[in-house]
């Protein structure tokens, strides 16, 4: 399992190949930059903006699927499943964070306001998050920003520090002595092969039905 | 040690119908123990379950799970008759599974395979953002692939029937057509 010196800020789920779709990626990484760079002159990051990159995320899942695998974010300290980067919002190299859209119902969402502390923060409300299992703090909610702020706010922002990381996938225990042959297949690739079967199905089915048909104008014709 | 293997906690199966059941299955998910959290594997390398031995099936573990190098035999329970490698957790050093060596007949599809055992194992499914019980859910596969195929077989068979009906059927009507034609 990978340690907290894990390169968050390299993992984009929104990141693919540049050939693709260069069109694509040339505005979908403006738009990120934009994202990390809170400074932009009259740039606002609003909800409707994320739901956006979260349907072009989810496409490009579909296409590449290997290259984004999906990561399981842990308590540094129990190891408890804080969240995860199907509900990825961002990053934040700055203050050193990942930004999450929900987390996990191990998450203790503090009740008291706190003031935000470094300058650039300065007049944040914002309220901790901490671990179920162990109290230990993740991170926090801002739950009162500054217009350059309001992209950030009522989001999960974790403390990069206090998490671990697990990609799904990258486990690197196998099993040794058989071949692929003796193999049984896993349940993601079973998964696809049912789906290609339901799609022949369909198409067979479709021919099935449209030679009723010709049959029966055929009967017809030669009736006459 | 391995009391376990043999309460299978069927309850728990049935809260959960199969279909919503099916959906969180097909979901990116990890597993963990259920003791120190530590991640043990996940959904990618998933097979599915041996209920007979209440454990999931998996092709890959992570490096929190340590496999004894001795092997190990048992008389009594479901794997009777078995040798094999014991897996533990690196956090807790608790028993989570075993890796089959040599078995009788019945258990002989699961040899070399790294099954986990589903009691004291959480999930975190990645869809909903929540941990559950590894018992609560259902990693059986319903049919096999090859019932699956040849019914699809099947299916095209007839749709190649129907079609060499209508062919028939078409060149008889030309048949027809050009023996009426000459008479003319």
């Amino acid at each position: 399992m990978s340690k907290t010196c894990f390169p968050f800020f390299d993992f984009n789920p929104r990141k693919f190949k540049k050939k693709r779709r260069k069109s694509r990626e040339k505005a979908m990484s403006e738009k990120r930059n934009n994202f990390q760079d809170p400074k932009g002159s009259n740039m606002t990051f609003d909800f409707t903006d994320c739901t956006i990159d979260k349907d072009d995320s989810k496409q490009v899942t579909l296409e590449e699927d290997d290259i984004d695998a999906p990561v399981v974010f842990l308590c540094g300290s129990c190891k408890l499943p804080v969240g995860d980067s199907l509900s990825w919002a961002g990053s934040e190299e700055e203050n050193n964070q990942i930004i999450l859209k929900r987390v996990s119902d191990n998450v203790i969402v503090g009740k008291e306001t706190h003031i935000a502390g470094t300058i650039k923060e300065l007049g944040c409300l914002v309220v901790h998050l901490t671990c179920g299992g162990c109290s230990s703090l993740l991170g926090l909610v801002y739950i009162s920003t500054p217009r350059k702020l309001d992209y950030i706010r009522s989001l999960f922002c974790l403390d990069v520090a206090a998490i671990e990381s697990y990609v799904l996938g990258s486990s690197k225990q196998q099993v040794a002595s058989l071949s692929t042959k003796q193999q049984p297949i896993t349940l993601e690739y079973r998964q696809t092969v049912e789906q290609q079967l339901a799609e022949i199905k369909a198409v067979t089915l479709s021919m099935g039905q449209r030679l009723l048909g010709l049959e029966a104008e055929l009967q017809c014709k030669s009736q006459m | 040690m391995f009391e376990s293997f043999e309460s299978c906690d069927t309850d728990d199966q049935k809260l959960v119908s199969e279909s919503e059941n099916q959906a969180i299955v097909d979901n990116p998910l990890t597993f963990h123990c259920g003791h120190c959290n530590a991640v043990w594997a996940d959904s990618r390398g998933l097979c599915g379950e041996a209920p007979c031995v209440n454990s999931l099936i998996c092709l890959k573990v992570t490096q929190d799970v340590t496999i004894n190098e001795e092997l190990e035999s048992r008389r009594e329970g479901p794997m009777a008759a078995c040798s094999y490698n014991a897996m533990h957790c690196s956090g807790c050093r608790r028993f989570i599974g075993v890796v089959l060596y040599s078995t009788p007949p019945h258990l002989a599809a699961l040899r070399s395979l790294f099954l986990l055992k589903k009691d004291n194992m959480y999930c975190y499914i990645f869809k909903i953002g929540q941990m559950v019980k590894a018992s609560t859910l259902n990693f059986n596969t319903q049919r096999p692939l090859r019932e699956r195929i040849s019914e699809l077989k099947q299916l095209i068979q007839e749709v190649e029937c129907n079609l060499d009906n209508v062919s028939a059927v078409m060149d008889d009507s030309c048949m027809d057509d050009m023996t009426t034609s000459t008479f003319q």
